[in-house]
């Protein structure tokens, strides 16, 4: 009964806010342009003609409005089609490893003893070795392994690989905030009342741990997309011929000083766009949600 | 009455070490600004012990700040004087008014843990003031380091001048920092709450190292502390304060036994040890917090002698007699023990909240914010 | 009325320590060393003591949060450790806790309903008239609005917190709160309110309070027993009286000398300009108006306790006594004896713990009263007056 108050609460902070509703409008933009790519632009970004490589930006109405890449592509089109795969991806992995990290932390943080050996010594591991070697590893594991070409094959590698390597930062936030917050009265309180360990993990300590790590997560996405393009480059990116906004950036980067800027300012655009509305949508949510800030 | 005559009265020659006069502090907030003290004055001689007593709220610790120049940004000075051998300290630069009271004045704080520095040794920390301010040599230094703490009886000083705040219990932390507020030579020692975390026991050592520093140097020592109990053990002269004003101000003895402002009588009736094993006589609601001060005399709604003229109008700061100062309209009554005259329709008192019952009116208001006023039961204005 | 709700036997709490690459056991911290006690249906004991005294640990012990080393605890005549596991929990409706700090006592991200149903839920309870109407009458119980039910623990005061913690406690109805310095972080106007409302519950609910604090005035106030705590032992316990007006142990008669009383003739520090006063520690024992016992040292460490009596190390009697002999090994931390050197006590104070039992010839009290010291005696203290 006092979610819902909370809930209507924060909704009718949230609306009133200008900056939020502009961040709320830009990834609500970005999600229906993943949804339904045809409404923003006809062009294939298959349909490659070499003769049309590099061709500068020509407005709206005309075949190219962001001009084409060095392959021919149109860039709009790239862009359009690069976005399902980069969010997919980006959420996918933040979601995933966001959960692992955080139970293991949880669980570490709470429980100490061997637990908390176990989980610290593999969070270590993980740290010390090296992205590339590992997905280099992964590649080699997958080479003969037939994936489709459906919405969740194509990110399939690059998640797995980014998943493995994104969890350890929150679980280590989370077993700190848990440390900190296990020795709090109210904690001893609802032991002392006789609640499970369970129920003080979800109801006391977790809501109160959780906060640094919600502020790691736009920027974790960011990185997630930055990250994935480097992937490419081995080929254990996002599967060809899907693109990703990773891959669009790393290959406008070559053309900046070449006279073809808008190859990468197209992709570059969307991603900060991107990123900067999820850090105002993720800091304004939380907090919304913390009913100490609230009147 | 005193089992032991006050120290010879050699106070007046010279006036008085440091002298505040009408101090009133204001924090900037996000919807205005909010006085936490407002017009505080008190002057501390050589040798004699000023109390300090009030609640949270009450502007004790702000006023200290306020008078070393330690206020944060957020603070301002809006009007009053703060004399320290005649300069007025307010009126220096924020630089120049620290740098004018280093050595005439220093602060003892309550937490001597968050006071000390734990990556740096207590020797580094005493040296550290000894070397910058005084220009001593590194030797000098370390041998003033030693003889400050064997000043406040640390055994083993020569040995424990190397060690870190964390290996020091928390009566020997306290006794660092009154060692290094000591290490200037200083005429006033300010002490916020020196022992509020410390045990009894502990309690009366420092107390009693402190008197006898006071004693030794003729230093003027103002101690702030919400413990009637330490001010009658301990100081000369007592100023109550109540939502960022002096309500009260006398020498101790005659306040503790003709008390001249109703909060200081309501204060001194509730403390447990000294009402017997009845039912508490408590003050109903709790301290104002400075965004919301009630109208007129800031105590009204909680007192119980509250008249109609409390609720409208400010009481002064008077003299109901000679060497007592209270702000309260009816001072001279209260502190002849009788009750004020009675108004004339006897009005119970605010809101229909009875005092000394479980559920009190004013008691049940939650914190107002800023974003508006709260739905109350009594009249905080 | 001698119904006794809580009967402690011989708790023994220690925490090890552990040290070196396989955590090997390197010694203990003796918290809780040996402590018994009983408390009565609708009486309050006094829990006093310093910091390293372990009436802390102890109101955890009692209250379930932690497992006792060795001893048994009877709630109304059944022994805690026999218990299953069911029973365990069944077991926490009777004992409940009451918390210090306000600001840490209550979950933030919780409203005051929650916080106060919560006891309801974690035990499957529903009470008649719903959970919601339970809640508020726990609120009206306490003094608090129950329409303040919604409100988080943020726009409440501290006074009006610790109440919220009270109502917490009592949702299930308890038989025994242990309440843990519940009124040292509130303001001295608010002190008296939460005293009285404790007091009165106790007389409406017929409630046993183990009262811990290291304020002795109010200990003072509502207590009926006290029990004084060192280093893990009770070193004195009687009714309330008998340990105030008539102080057998040392430590009592220290620690009662040292508390500041609002009353200014009695000066806690008597500052002669000319000569200091000497720090008293060879024990002036004069009665009314004589120098206040002042200890030397801090209260030692649960660590590395001395042996035979614990309090012996900074005994203001021992020297004093006629038994008192060299010690030829200084074999404390320099922190925990004065700096003088040698100091002379008996040796038995230093070879065998005194036991807790009553002195007949010492003082006029009852049975009740019991102290743990070789060579007790009365000194009336002029200080805690009712």
């Amino acid at each position: 009964m006092n979610d819902v108050g909370l809930l209507s609460a924060a909704w009718r902070t949230l609306r009133r806010r200008p900056d939020v509703i502009v961040a709320a409008l830009i990834v609500l933009f970005f999600a229906v342009m993943a949804a339904f790519p045809r409404l923003f632009t006809a062009t294939s970004p298959r349909a490659c003609a070499i003769r049309d490589a590099r061709l500068d930006p020509q407005g709206w109405g005309s075949a190219h409005p962001f001009g084409t890449d060095a392959l021919g592509c149109d860039v709009l089109a790239t862009m359009v089609a690069g976005v399902r795969p980069s969010l997919l991806l980006a959420f996918v992995v933040v979601g995933v490893s966001l959960l692992i990290g955080v139970t293991l932390g949880l669980l570490a943080g709470y429980y100490l003893g061997w637990a908390d050996y176990l989980i610290s010594r593999t969070i270590e591991v993980f740290l010390v070795v090296p992205l590339l070697l590992a997905a280099l590893l992964l590649l080699s594991l997958f080479k003969n392994v037939e994936l489709g070409a459906g919405t969740f094959d194509v990110i399939l590698l690059p998640a797995v690989v980014l998943i493995l390597f994104n969890w350890m930062s929150y679980a280590r936030y989370v077993r700190a905030s848990v440390l900190e917050a296990k020795n709090l009265d109210y904690v001893t309180a609802a032991r002392s009342l006789g609640a499970s360990d369970v129920r003080i993990m979800f109801r006391h300590v977790l809501p109160n741990a959780i906060g640094p790590v919600t502020a790691l997560i736009p920027t974790s996405i960011a990185a997630v997309i930055g990250t994935e393009a480097v992937l490419s480059f081995l080929g254990i990116g996002v599967r060809p011929p899907a693109t990703s906004w990773g891959i669009q950036i790393s290959q406008g980067s070559e053309w900046v000083l070449g006279g073809a800027p808008h190859i990468l300012i197209a992709p570059l655009v969307c991603l900060i766009a991107a990123v900067l509305s999820l850090v105002v949508l993720g800091d304004a949510l939380r907090d919304a949600l913390d009913p100490r800030l609230t009147a | 009455m005193s089992a032991v005559a006050s120290p010879p009265s050699d106070a007046g020659a010279g006036g008085p070490l440091l002298e505040v006069t009408d101090l009133a502090v204001e924090f900037r907030a996000p919807d205005g600004v909010v006085r936490a003290v407002d017009g505080l004055s008190y002057r501390v001689e050589a040798g004699r012990t000023l109390a300090i007593v009030g609640e949270s709220g009450s502007g004790k610790s702000v006023s200290s700040l306020a008078v070393l120049g330690l206020l944060p940004d957020t603070a301002r000075v809006t009007r009053g004087s703060v004399r320290l051998a005649g300069t007025d300290l307010l009126t220096l630069s924020r630089k120049a008014h620290r740098a004018q009271c280093g050595d005439q004045v220093a602060m003892v704080f309550q937490d001597a843990l968050a006071a000390l520095n734990p990556v740096h040794t207590v020797g580094y920390q005493l040296t550290e003031a000894l070397r910058a301010r005084q220009g001593l040599s590194r030797g000098d230094a370390r041998r003033r380091a030693v003889e400050l703490l064997d000043m406040v009886k640390v055994p083993n000083a020569q040995a424990r001048v190397k060690e870190y705040p964390h290996q020091f219990s928390g009566g020997m932390r306290q006794r660092v920092m009154i060692a290094s507020a000591l290490a200037m030579d200083p005429d006033v020692l300010i002490a916020d709450e020196p022992t509020t975390a410390l045990d009894v026991t502990v309690q009366a050592q420092v107390l009693r190292l402190l008197a006898e520093i006071q004693a030794e140097r003729r230093m003027g020592l103002v101690l702030i502390t919400h413990d009637l109990g330490v001010v009658a053990g301990v100081a000369d002269d007592v100023t109550v304060m109540y939502a960022g004003r002096a309500v009260e101000q006398a020498p101790v003895v005659p306040t503790y036994t003709t008390p001249a402002h109703p909060y200081t009588r309501a204060l001194l009736r509730s403390i447990p040890s000294a009402s017997g094993t009845g039912r508490l006589p408590v003050i109903p609601g709790r301290p104002p917090s400075p965004a919301a001060m009630p109208s007129g005399c800031p105590f009204h709604p909680r007192c119980d002698a509250v008249r109609d003229v409390c609720r409208t109008e400010v009481p002064p700061l008077a003299a109901p007699a000679e060497g007592r100062m209270s702000a309260c309209h009816f001072a001279a009554d209260i502190m002849a023990g009788v009750e004020p005259p009675p108004d004339d329709a006897a009005k119970p008192s605010d809101g229909g909240e009875r005092r000394d019952s479980r559920s009190l009116g004013s008691d049940n208001a939650t914190i107002p914010t800023f974003d508006g006023p709260d739905n109350r039961g009594g009249d905080h204005g | 009325m001698a119904e006794v709700v809580l009967q402690v036997r011989e708790l023994v709490k220690h925490y090890p320590v552990r040290s070196g690459l396989l955590r090997r056991s390197a010694g203990a911290v003796k918290a809780v060393d040996g402590v018994s006690l009983t408390l009565e249906r609708g009486r309050t004991l006094g829990l006093v003591g310093e910091s390293g005294s372990g009436k802390s640990t102890l109101a955890r012990v009692l209250v379930g949060v932690e497992k006792p080393t060795s001893g048994t605890v009877l709630v109304d005549g059944e022994d805690v450790a026999r218990l299953s596991r069911a029973g365990r929990k069944q077991l926490r409706r009777d004992v409940q806790m009451v918390f210090q700090d306000p600001y840490t006592s209550l979950n933030p991200r919780m409203s005051v309903s929650e916080i106060v149903g919560e006891p309801f839920a974690i035990h499957g309870i529903d009470p008649p008239g719903g959970r919601r109407a339970a809640v508020g009458e726990l609120l009206e119980l306490v003094g608090l609005d129950p329409d303040h039910a919604n409100r988080y623990p943020h726009q409440f005061s501290g006074g009006q917190r610790q109440r919220v913690g009270i109502a917490r406690a009592l949702a299930l109805r308890p038989k025994i709160l242990v309440c843990d310095e519940p009124v040292s972080a509130l303001d001295v106007s608010v002190q008296g309110q939460v005293i009285n409302l404790l007091e009165d519950l106790q007389a409406e609910l017929g409630l046993s309070y183990l009262f811990v604090a290291h304020d002795l005035g109010v200990v003072r106030h509502i207590a009926h027993d006290v029990a004084v705590m060192y280093l893990g032992r009770i070193v004195e316990q009687g009714r309330e009286a008998e340990v105030y007006d008539g102080a057998q142990h040392p430590y009592t008669q220290a620690l009662l000398s040292a508390v500041p009383v609002p009353d200014p003739s009695v000066r806690l520090v008597e500052p002669s300009p000319v000569v200091p006063p000497p720090v008293v520690d060879t024990g002036s024992t004069s009665g009314v108006g004589g120098a206040a016992i002042v200890l030397e040292g801090d209260p030692p460490s649960p660590v590395d306790p001395p042996s035979g009596c614990p309090f012996h190390t900074r005994c203001w009697l021992a020297p004093t006594l006629p038994e008192a002999q060299p010690d030829p090994i200084p074999s404390y931390p320099p922190t925990d004896r004065p700096d003088a050197g040698l100091r002379l006590v008996p040796p038995v104070c230093e070879t065998d713990v005194p036991a807790l039992v009553h002195r007949p010839e010492v003082g006029t009290a009852g049975s009740s009263h019991v102290v743990a010291c070789h060579f007790a005696r009365e000194r009336v203290s002029p200080r805690v007056e009712a």
